[in-house]
């Protein structure tokens, strides 16, 4: 399909990528911009976890994510280390405007450094950052006010509405200092993001990418080509399947 | 049948049992009891006498030794009438049953009589409520629905025997049916102390086709068979009455596709064993997240944290090659999926260690659409088997029932396992020992040995092999028939290569077991070689469409035995033949058996609707 004539002169790296997170922070959204640069309110709530891919081109090599969109429900919890078992990334999603969420990310991070691959990737998003007012990287200031009204918090809690009528912002209960220091304190990339307008979604996913030990992943596939059942190191490998309909739909989504 | 039966009903009307393969299990689990009230099972199955013995399966389930049958441990012959036991003294836990009429042959454990199965059981325990308070949107269900039927999970009840406790999404099945998933997904026979297995089986919808899919309330089956995927789990369990729990998750499905529903039941099974519900509706919602299969086409496939690579073929008699995948790197069947292949893990060659040199013999009997009978161990053995030889002989169409894990509660029992020679083309799936007797008269018998090797059948599961040593009937191993001889020569540079590998590690033998396959793939397409050169004189030459224009009377011109058998001889074969007669005697032969039938059906099919394109491009 689209994707051989890409893959057979260059480079891929197959990275297994887990979005954890409290239930209705706004996970599958954040994917969805994502792979399908697409943006839908009021999104069902994931049960066990959904499977998207998309790709990443970094300067010599492609980067393809392979990426679990876990459930944030409760219920569900103890089915996360099968999604973050041998991944080599995770992105910790938290809302802005709930403080209690930033707690259950910490939770999460927690969990990941001590059970997780121990080089994996964990990158914090503080998301609906268009809920408050726009930070000074966005590009654009209009996102929020123009939306007021509507009950799409890019979230899957039905009886949220983060919006009420003529008020222009949802007080922001995460200052972005201390998601900060405490994102530098745990060795973590930070982002605020809006799956909605779709700011730093991108950069997101670049950052990380950037932070993948690619050379690393390469050599370790090669020499475990033959290796135990189940186990896949990501690795160059074939790429003539034809990708989920979100995958063969869109390009490349990082541009580096 | 021989002295090695491991069920004997004597003529005097005394019972014996020959329990060799058990005595050394003492801590092992039988199985507790059942006996069918369905009158279909006590119908002519077997021997010339009136008495229809019919044992029970054996399910598992730890025996309590009943107190009362250590007085009775000594003797060696058990009277008609009452409680027999073991005939070996080491025996500790089972005894033999004869119950009402004396026509049932039964093995017991702690209750006696048997509680009689009513057709059909609903017992409500907590976690049918359960299954049955999931819910799953309209949407989810028919994308669901495009890969799979439902999840069934199967319990054992101590009253009742296997029983369907739910299936979720909900699948409308009748009690037969039902009931029919619930035996077919517990293995019969004894395997292992803890542990699990998976397996998979073929039964026949029972709805006539009489009702609509509106009727139904489930979608239509390709094939008129629903295909069970289980994987069955046994482990200890002191909250039990038994000791043990015994359970089954079974994917069941419309599609032919073993390799991909095994490997997919064994990533579930486990996960739904350490976390139960949220893992079943996980693992529903995740397959709902896929397209649809779409023949012919390679897929990615992401289910519960393990990425799939999946080649779906575009007919299921379509040869799915290794050396042909889609996939670009080497073929792995770890990392890729032949749906149609049968299951490669573990490797098949293992089963086949008994009868390598056979194996020549046992391709001509599958071609030739011979009955046969394969007896294994576990159902792990004989599932993967039958899809071995169903594989094996594409891309010819399947004319035959086959049925990868049969047992005696199948609804179809009475019409495949009787006093009449087996239908052309049936191939059983066996492990009851029940059957050795019921199927004596059957020309070709399979055997893997039952309880013999510790050989590690739970795919990428653990199971601990049985306790003690089971030295069995290791004597009936291998591939006995009465009636055929073979025909063409084996491959002896393979054949010792064979022998060789079988020696070797598992990637060593899961290498010789893709070679195996794609040599018998290549032999069946020699065999049909001079068929479809045959053919090709029998379609009209494009003067012919021409000349036929718009009266559109054209069609292939009827096929002469007489004279493709004269084709045979001026063009030749490419498969080797021992001797030519042996060659003429091997194509006559199979001209008379329903696969030619259905062949020649499939090919002036193809070459009709070429036809009409054809004439009407004129």
């Amino acid at each position: 399909m689209t994707d051989s004539a890409v893959a057979s002169t260059e480079r891929s790296v197959q990275v297994k990528l887990v979005l954890l997170g409290e239930a209705a922070v706004g996970k599958s959204s954040v994917v969805l911009r994502f792979v399908s640069d697409e943006f839908q309110a009021n999104k069902e709530p994931t049960i066990g976890a959904a499977f998207l891919t998309q790709k990443c081109r970094l300067d010599d090599h492609v980067l393809r994510y392979e990426i679990w969109d876990t459930a944030g429900q409760e219920r569900f919890h103890s089915l996360a280390p099968m999604y973050y078992r041998n991944a080599q990334a995770a992105v910790v999603v938290y809302d802005i405007t709930k403080a209690a969420s930033l707690q259950k990310a910490k939770s999460w991070v927690k969990e990941l450094q001590r059970q997780a691959n121990p080089k994996i990737v964990i990158a914090l998003a503080g998301n609906k950052v268009d809920l408050v007012q726009p930070s000074t990287s966005s590009p654009d200031a209009n996102a929020s006010s123009e939306d007021d009204g509507e009950a799409d918090d890019a979230t899957a809690t039905p009886g949220e509405t983060p919006s009420p009528e003529g008020e222009p912002e949802t007080p922001r209960q995460v200052p972005r200092e201390e998601a900060q220091a405490y994102a530098t304190e745990a060795g973590l990339l930070f982002f605020e993001t809006s799956a909605k307008t779709g700011e730093n979604i991108v950069e997101l996913f670049t950052e990380i990418a950037k932070k993948i030990p690619v050379e690393e992943i390469l050599s370790k596939a090669t020499s475990n080509r033959s290796g135990a059942a189940g186990s896949r190191a990501g690795g160059a490998r074939q790429d003539n399947v034809n990708l989920e309909d979100n995958g063969a739909k869109s390009k490349d989504a990082c541009n580096c | 049948m021989k002295s090695n039966d491991n069920l004997k009903l004597d003529e005097a009307d005394a019972i014996e049992v020959d329990i060799g393969d058990y005595r050394n299990n003492q801590d092992d689990l039988y199985i507790s009891h059942h006996v069918p009230t369905s009158s279909r099972l006590t119908s002519p199955i077997s021997s010339s006498s009136d008495l229809s013995p019919s044992p029970s399966p054996w399910y598992g389930g730890t025996p309590p030794v009943p107190s009362y049958l250590d007085s009775l441990r000594a003797s060696g012959k058990a009277s008609a009438t009452s409680l027999s036991q073991l005939s070996s003294p080491s025996s500790s836990s089972h005894a033999l049953v004869r119950t009402g009429n004396g026509s049932k042959l039964s093995l017991v454990s702690n209750t006696l009589p048997p509680p009689p199965l009513p057709r059909s059981v609903q017992p409500a325990p907590k976690r049918k409520l359960e299954i049955e308070g999931l819910v799953i949107d309209p949407s989810v269900l028919e994308k669901l629905r495009r890969w799979i039927l439902g999840i069934a999970v199967v319990e054992f009840d101590i009253d009742h025997g296997p029983v369907v406790e739910g299936i979720f999404p909900p699948l409308f099945l009748l009690p037969a049916e039902s009931e029919n998933i619930a035996f077919s997904a517990f293995p019969d026979s004894l395997q292992f102390d803890q542990g699990s297995q998976v397996h998979s089986f073929r039964i026949r919808e029972q709805i006539s086709s009489s009702l609509s899919v509106e009727e139904l309330k489930r979608p239509p089956t390709k094939d008129g068979f629903i295909y069970g995927f289980s994987h069955f789990t046994q482990k200890k369990d002191a909250s039990v009455r038994r000791g043990y729990r015994q359970h089954s998750i079974v994917i069941l499905t419309q599609y032919q596709y073993p390799a991909f529903y095994t490997y997919l039941v064994s990533i579930f099974g486990p996960l739904y064993d350490t976390h139960g519900l949220p893992m079943l509706e996980s693992a529903c919602h995740n397959i709902a997240t896929w397209r649809g299969p779409s023949p012919g086409q390679t897929m990615e496939l992401g289910f519960l944290g393990t990425v799939l690579y999946l080649e779906i073929p575009n007919t299921i008699d379509e040869q799915q090659l290794t050396e042909t995948s889609s996939f670009k790197e080497k073929y792995d069947p770890r990392l890729h999926i032949l749906a149609s292949s049968p299951p490669l893990i573990p490797p098949p060659i293992s089963l086949f260690q008994s009868c390598l040199a056979q194996l020549w013999s046992i391709w001509e009997c599958i071609v030739l659409c011979e009955p046969i009978l394969i007896i294994g161990s576990s159902p792990a053995q004989t599932s993967q088997a039958v899809w071995w030889f169903r594989d094996l002989l594409r891309p010819l169409p399947l004319a035959g029932d086959i049925r990868p894990y049969f047992t005696m509660q199948d609804g179809d029992h009475a019409l495949l396992v009787n006093k009449l020679p087996p239908k052309a083309g049936v191939i059983l799936g066996v492990t009851n020992p029940f059957f050795e007797k019921s199927c004596s008269h059957w020309p070709h018998i399979l055997s893997f040995g039952r309880n013999s090797e510790k050989t590690d059948h739970s795919i990428m599961g653990k199971a601990s092999p049985s306790r003690g040593t089971t030295k069995s009937s290791n004597s009936g191993r291998g591939w006995k028939t009465k009636t055929h001889k073979r025909h063409i020569s084996k491959d002896r540079v393979l054949l010792k290569q064979l022998e060789a590998a079988c020696k070797g590690n598992e990637q060593t033998r899961l290498n010789a077991s893709v070679a195996l396959r794609g040599h018998f793939c290549s032999r069946t397409r020699d065999f049909l070689a001079p068929l479809s050169r045959y053919l090709h004189t029998l379609i009209p030459s494009p003067a012919e469409v021409t000349s036929a224009g718009a009266s559109g009377n054209l069609r292939m011109k009827p096929f002469n035995s007489k004279h493709f058998i004269a084709s045979l001889k001026a063009n030749g074969s490419t498969l080797p033949f021992r001797s030519l007669k042996q060659r003429t005697d091997f194509y006559e032969r199979w001209l008379r058996t329903p696969t030619f039938g259905l062949w020649l059906g499939q090919q002036e099919q193809i070459v009709h609707v070429v036809l009409e394109e054809s004439i009407r491009r004129l």
